[in-house]
């Protein structure tokens, strides 16, 4: 196992060091050791040329060696069977008018209802085309797909039907704004193994400018209200803020779900929505000022754990794990190897964030997946993308979202510019958590898998 | 062995050292791993219930888990055991850091998807 490309950075005055293809890390006070970083590991790995003294040469052998003394990285292994399958039940329709739509990414592309017949095909084509399965994940997506909520309990019924039949089972899940939650439809999801990912952007005032109904009238209140809904027919479920570019108080978001006291995980805006570009397309000083915010956060949950309190992000939950146990993803997903999108028209994509733009769909339902097609939309691996195989944070962040790619550059394998920033940012600091935490309170990982368990 | 004639080079008190060429070199200072985590954790590698088979998230992250070919649940951020015990796998839908986490079952059986 190569070391790869060393990240030198600070933390609290001292420096450190990680590598990007064995995910360790180290404490950089030895001399030693920082003149091994500063050579030129590639040089040192290909043990061409090598341009520096005998001595330290012989030294920087050993190092390797030392370095190669600890098991490699955790590798996540892919998978080719099909088990999952996304249903774009709403199509393009919503009832909220969100600032950052993907849905909006192909103007001339707008889906109607799903109806049961295209469901029923879609089920049908999922178990002939991977019969070795056992258990099936539908999920439920739009467009905002309790808009289309008797579909989905016909879907169920359906399912039950199969699951009385054969020995195949399902369970379900739902991407939604929480607003079209009701007592016909919440059943569905007390079946074992389902859960409700609900689309809750933080405190009023920033959930209402970014998630408004069409009137402009915000919709906190009503999801709040359908929370309890939740609680009362016992359904799993999280929330998934999504973070705009103009963010201004990261702070004030995580902490709103921290007294929630409900798991929840945010990710950052996806592709623009030309409607609203000044609110969610990065730029150079909104990365900066993000960044700014990273690091109050840091500390905010340094504090925490400080403080021996329960963490609910699971962001900074999943980092640390990932750091302390070297856990490496060479894909950042498997869209296309292990689960499928399906319209409402019948088409077929990789990735539900690509279901928008009609020209990416890999087959239909009728004629089936076109491989070619579906070669130029499957998740790639990230030593096959040019920018990413020097890139320190590669096995971190695993070459980013290639449906974002695609949306902003119209190939799948150029990673956008002010996302790897980001990304960047963002595991640097968690870094940096991980280390005032290993130092402040080693203990902390001694029960990390234990931590956050719903 | 030690090679006496590369010892000049480093301290000998701390005894730091690894195996190189049938030769132990000696370091003047550890260099020691910081994230030192045991990813192959006895409490994991003996879980059968939960983390059987393959773990797919809705946007097709998957994981497939060792020796697990009785594959159970698979869902959108969701295990189910074949006991019965469910898990909440969060951060599941528009894709970045899917698969991270770990999954963690009623009954403690475990097991974190790289």
């Amino acid at each position: 196992m190569s070391i790869g490309i060393p990240h030198v950075f600070e933390c609290d005055g001292e420096e450190y060091v990680f590598f990007s293809e064995n995910l360790q890390l180290y404490k950089l006070d030895n001399t030693d050791f920082k003149k091994y970083v500063s050579n030129n590991v590639q040089i040192i790995n290909s043990n061409n040329n090598y341009p520096i003294n005998a001595r330290q040469q012989q030294v920087d052998l050993l190092i390797k060696k030392k370095l190669e003394s600890h098991p490699p990285p955790d590798f996540a292994i892919s998978n080719n069977g099909i088990n999952s399958l996304i249903l774009n039940v709403a199509g393009t329709k919503c009832n909220l008018n969100c600032i950052y739509c993907f849905a909006f990414a192909d103007k001339n592309y707008s889906l109607p209802l799903m109806d049961l017949t295209t469901a029923k095909k879609a089920i049908d084509f999922l178990i002939s085309n991977n019969p070795n399965e056992e258990y099936y994940g539908l999920v439920f997506f739009g467009g905002e797909p309790f808009i289309n909520h008797q579909l989905i309990i016909d879907i169920a019924h359906y399912c039950e039907g199969l699951e009385q039949k054969t020995d195949k089972k399902f369970s379900f899940s739902a991407t939604t704004n929480g607003t079209l939650l009701n007592k016909q439809l919440l059943p569905v999801f007390q079946k074992k193994g389902s859960v409700i990912f609900v689309s809750l952007d933080g405190p009023e005032h920033i959930h209402n400018r970014n998630r408004p109904y069409y009137n402009n009238q915000g919709s906190f209140k009503k999801i709040i209200s359908n929370i309890e809904l939740l609680k009362k027919y016992n359904i799993n479920y999280s929330f998934r803020p999504t973070i705009a570019a103009d963010c201004k108080n990261l702070i004030e978001i995580v902490d709103f779900f921290e007294k929630l006291e409900t798991e929840f995980s945010f990710e950052f805006t996806v592709k623009p929505n030309f409607k609203y570009s000044e609110y969610t397309e990065f730029n150079d000083d909104k990365v900066n000022k993000i960044g700014v915010q990273y690091s109050n956060l840091i500390e905010y949950y340094f504090d925490k754990v400080k403080q021996n309190e329960k963490i609910f992000c699971n962001n900074i939950l999943s980092a640390l794990r990932r750091i302390h146990f070297r856990q490496a993803k060479d894909a950042a997903c498997s869209a296309g190897r292990s689960a499928l999108t399906i319209n409402s028209d019948d088409t077929i994509y990789s990735c539900q964030n690509l279901s928008t733009v009609y020209d990416t769909n890999i087959g239909n339902l009728n004629t089936g997946i076109s491989k070619s097609k579906l070669e130029n939309f499957i998740a790639p691996f990230v030593n096959t993308l040019e920018s990413c195989k020097t890139c320190w944070v590669k096995y971190l962040c695993s070459g980013g979202c290639f449906a974002e790619n695609y949306a902003e550059h119209k190939v799948i394998n150029t990673p956008i510019k002010y996302k790897c920033a980001l990304k960047k940012i963002r595991w640097e600091k968690q870094l940096i958590l991980y280390l005032k935490i290993k130092k402040n309170k080693p203990d902390y990982f001694k029960d990390i898998r234990q931590i956050n368990v719903i | 062995m030690i090679n006496s004639e590369k010892l000049s080079l480093f301290k000998v008190e701390d005894q730091h050292s690894v195996g190189f060429n049938d030769v132990v070199w000696q370091f003047d200072t550890d260099i020691k791993l910081i994230n030192d985590g045991d990813y192959v954790n006895p409490q994991r590698s003996t879980c059968t219930a939960v983390c059987d088979g393959t773990i797919v998230a809705p946007c097709g992250c998957v994981r497939v888990v060792p020796n697990r070919s009785t594959c159970t649940a698979v869902c959108d951020g969701t295990i189910v055991a074949p006991c019965g015990c469910v898990r909440v796998i969060p951060h599941r839908s528009t894709c970045t850091a899917v698969c991270d986490g770990t999954i963690v079952a009623a009954c403690g059986c475990m097991r974190v998807i790289p």
